[in-house]
């Protein structure tokens, strides 16, 4: 049973970016995989407030679209 | 993995002074010992206090702190208390410190406001500031969580809740599984792309006014999105009101629960005071309808007179009659000279003729007049002697009388028992006790009219999304250069909103088949029924038990629902990104031994580290020994020092 509990060393984010992985290259392979592990890495920190999150994340579409030209 | 390995305790609750318990680094079960009124809750109050600053009761009442402190210290004059924690996380070591002690000037303190709370905390020897320490700290372990690591068989009762999609505490639950599951950061996620992709709606229509060939969709588009803003910003203020509303009803539905037996005896004395009210009414008509019977009962009295009175003159009046008709038949064959009787029209001889005209003079007109003047009396009295035998109906009189005795038995009964009730609601707020009733009445109207209203919101931000996307698409077929890079960001938002909300749905639906998976693999390792072969999964994570044969087993004990519970609470600590240790409670009173056995020998494996708080008959420490074996990592006692003071001794095997 421990092996249960214990055995499942995957983190927090890890086992998130995994699911969203999944789909973005399934359904949204047009989006920049960095720009999305950005995104989700912003929210599971959890230190910052609503705001400082969205403006983090609009900067960082914005470098995506920039280099996309 | 968050894992305690020190607790400091002053004067808090019956822990006078200061005493502490280490807890080993290694994996496995510490198990505190001690009987009823020793200081097992507050121990785990403890806890609770140094993490969120509060002390919770029987149905998670917060306590007053006023009534933590030591009470032998308390009456030498020393007031407050503290409790430091020492715990590691990721290898870094954190000391938590949180004390309640009296405010500056007051010298006996009488309520909480008389007190200050402060708390410290240490990261690897640094003291954090305060933001940074409460950022830290709701990240460590957060409060809406906390149900899954600090809990006992109270709260494992409340996941009964999770069966009804109704019931507002399983919806609190539900929450907060998807919390520890960490499904609020896909959510989180979600709501930032909705964000940003309607300030970049806004953008590109402001980018859209610009352009004389794009003006008009520009405009449509504004308008569209300054409705949208207000729309929401309705939706959102009648969610908080919709939610506000939800916890007042729960407020109020846990206060009637708590006052049953008197809403009960409250309703009964309602009815009762009710039923009174209509008794006495129909005993007054009846007492009425008797009065008035009562104003011809002297005829009742003078039945066998009045009997009398009609048979003579009823033979009186029958003499008249025939005597009338005898002189009105003479009198006819007098005025009629022809030689035949008009009755028979037969030939009247000469001596019946002198008969018939002797008989007419000697039955003289005034004789007549005289017998129909006396028959006309006679007639009037019998009609008068009638209605007065009719009136004289002692039935009747009865039958109403006994309705009156009826109804006043009946008051008396019912006066009794309101007396008895009123003496049961003596000490009741009766007022209070409708109030409550009448606002919780008020408040699901409330909730039902705010519903409404949620879905209104709903369908127009529904029908304002549909056309903004549909004078979206217009726009990108015509649109030029200026408004394709506000284009692009507002796509590429779309996008990632589209993206992280079905990542939430997904998600959500992996982590239900885990959850159901664990917990039954849980299950059937502490169950005793062998023909229970799982656990199945609704959409707030509540948890059926299914038989061998496939079917549900509607009802459970209270036993089996801590089982399952248990079972839900290590399915949770399996796929939880936030891991820490189990502190329980109590959690075996309602087992028996061989769930017992089971449950101790499956905890090591249901977190890294348990630490159990029981009474010896509960968990007797030879079981505790040989179940938990080398996994039995430290044995505490809660000694009995005085009825207000205990102490906290380590126990060697």
């Amino acid at each position: 049973l421990n092996s249960v509990a214990l055995g499942k060393s995957k983190d927090q984010f890890q086992t998130l970016l995994d699911t969203v992985e999944t789909l973005r290259e399934a359904k949204y392979p047009h989006l920049d995989k960095t720009l999305v592990r950005d995104i989700l890495r912003l929210h599971t920190e959890g230190r910052t407030s609503d705001a400082e999150i969205a403006r983090s994340a609009s900067q960082a579409a914005e470098q995506v679209l920039r280099q996309k030209g | 993995m968050l894992k305690l390995s020190a607790l400091s305790l002053e004067d808090f609750g019956p822990f006078k002074g200061q005493q502490s318990i280490r807890l080993s680094p290694k994996d496995g079960v510490t198990v505190i010992y001690g009987e009823n009124m020793r200081g097992k809750t507050s121990l785990l109050n403890a806890i609770r206090f140094a993490f969120f600053g509060k002390v919770l009761g029987r149905g998670s009442k917060v306590l007053s702190l006023h009534k933590i402190g030591n009470w032998e210290q308390s009456a030498l004059g020393k007031f407050g208390f503290k409790v430091e924690l020492h715990f590691e996380e990721d290898g870094h070591l954190y000391k938590l410190t949180r004390s309640c002690s009296p405010a500056r000037g007051i010298a006996k303190p009488e309520s909480d406001d008389d007190y200050v709370v402060e708390y410290f905390l240490e990261f690897d020897g640094n003291v954090l500031g305060p933001g940074q320490a409460e950022s830290e700290l709701k990240r460590l372990l957060p409060e809406q969580i906390a149900r899954f690591f600090l809990f006992d068989g109270e709260l494992l009762q409340e996941y009964e809740g999770l069966l009804s999609s109704e019931d507002d505490m399983g919806r609190k639950i539900s929450e907060a599984i998807e919390k520890i599951l960490g499904v609020p950061i896909l959510t989180g996620a979600r709501a930032t792309m909705l964000h940003l992709k309607e300030e970049a709606e806004h953008s590109e229509a402001l980018a859209a006014q610009g352009d004389q060939k794009t003006r008009e969709y520009g405009n449509q588009l504004a308008a569209l999105q300054a409705a949208r803003k207000t729309l929401t910003a309705d939706f959102d203020r009648l969610s908080g009101v919709h939610e506000t509303l939800i916890s007042d009803k729960a407020l109020l539905e846990d206060a009637l629960k708590k006052r049953e037996r008197f809403a009960v005896l409250l309703e009964k004395k309602e009815s009762l005071e009710r039923a009174i009210a209509d008794i006495a009414t129909r005993a007054s008509q009846r007492e009425q309808d008797l009065s008035a019977s009562m104003s011809t009962a002297w005829c009742t009295l003078l039945g066998a007179e009045i009997s009398e009175s009609l048979s003579s003159l009823r033979v009186r009046e029958r003499e008249l009659e025939r005597s009338i008709m005898r002189g009105e038949l003479l009198r006819a064959l007098h005025a009629d000279s022809s030689s035949e009787c008009p009755a028979c029209l037969q030939t009247i001889a000469p001596e019946a003729r002198a008969k018939i005209e002797a008989s007419f003079s000697a039955h003289t007109i005034a004789e007549q007049a005289a017998e129909t003047a006396e028959r006309a009396v006679l007639l009037r009295r019998l009609e008068a002697l009638e209605q007065c035998r009719s009136m004289a109906n002692p039935d009747a009189m009865r039958v109403r009388w006994d309705e009156i005795e009826q109804a006043s038995i009946d008051l008396a009964a019912k006066r009794g028992e309101l007396d008895e009730l009123s003496k049961q609601l003596e000490t009741v707020d009766e007022d209070g006790l409708r109030k409550t009733k009448v606002d919780h009445e008020t408040v699901i109207r409330d909730i039902a009219a705010v519903e409404q209203g949620l879905v209104r919101t709903r369908t127009s931000l529904d029908e304002n999304r549909a056309n903004a996307e549909g004078l979206q698409k217009r726009l990108d077929k015509i649109s030029g250069t200026n408004v394709a890079a506000a284009r692009a960001r507002r796509q590429l938002f779309s996008d990632l909103h589209g993206l992280f909300d079905e990542a939430v749905a997904v998600y959500r639906e992996d982590l239900r088949k885990r959850v159901e998976r664990d917990a039954t693999e849980h299950f059937l390792r502490l169950t005793t029924e062998p023909d229970y072969a799982s656990l199945r999964i609704n959409a707030n994570y509540g948890l059926t038990i299914v038989h061998k044969d496939g079917a549900d087993i509607p009802v459970r004990s209270a036993g089996a629902e801590h089982v399952v519970a248990l079972s839900l609470v290590a399915a949770l600590q399996n796929n939880a990104p936030l891991r820490g240790p189990i502190v329980i409670d109590s959690p075996f009173g309602r087992l028996d031994r061989e769930h017992t056995t089971k449950i101790v020998r499956a905890l090591p494996g249901m977190a890294r580290q348990v630490i159990l708080l029981v009474y010896e008959e509960e968990l007797p420490p030879l079981v505790a020994r040989n179940e938990l074996k080398s996994q039995l990592r430290g044995e505490w006692k809660l000694e009995r020092v005085g009825s207000r003071h205990t102490s906290l001794v380590e126990r060697s095997a």
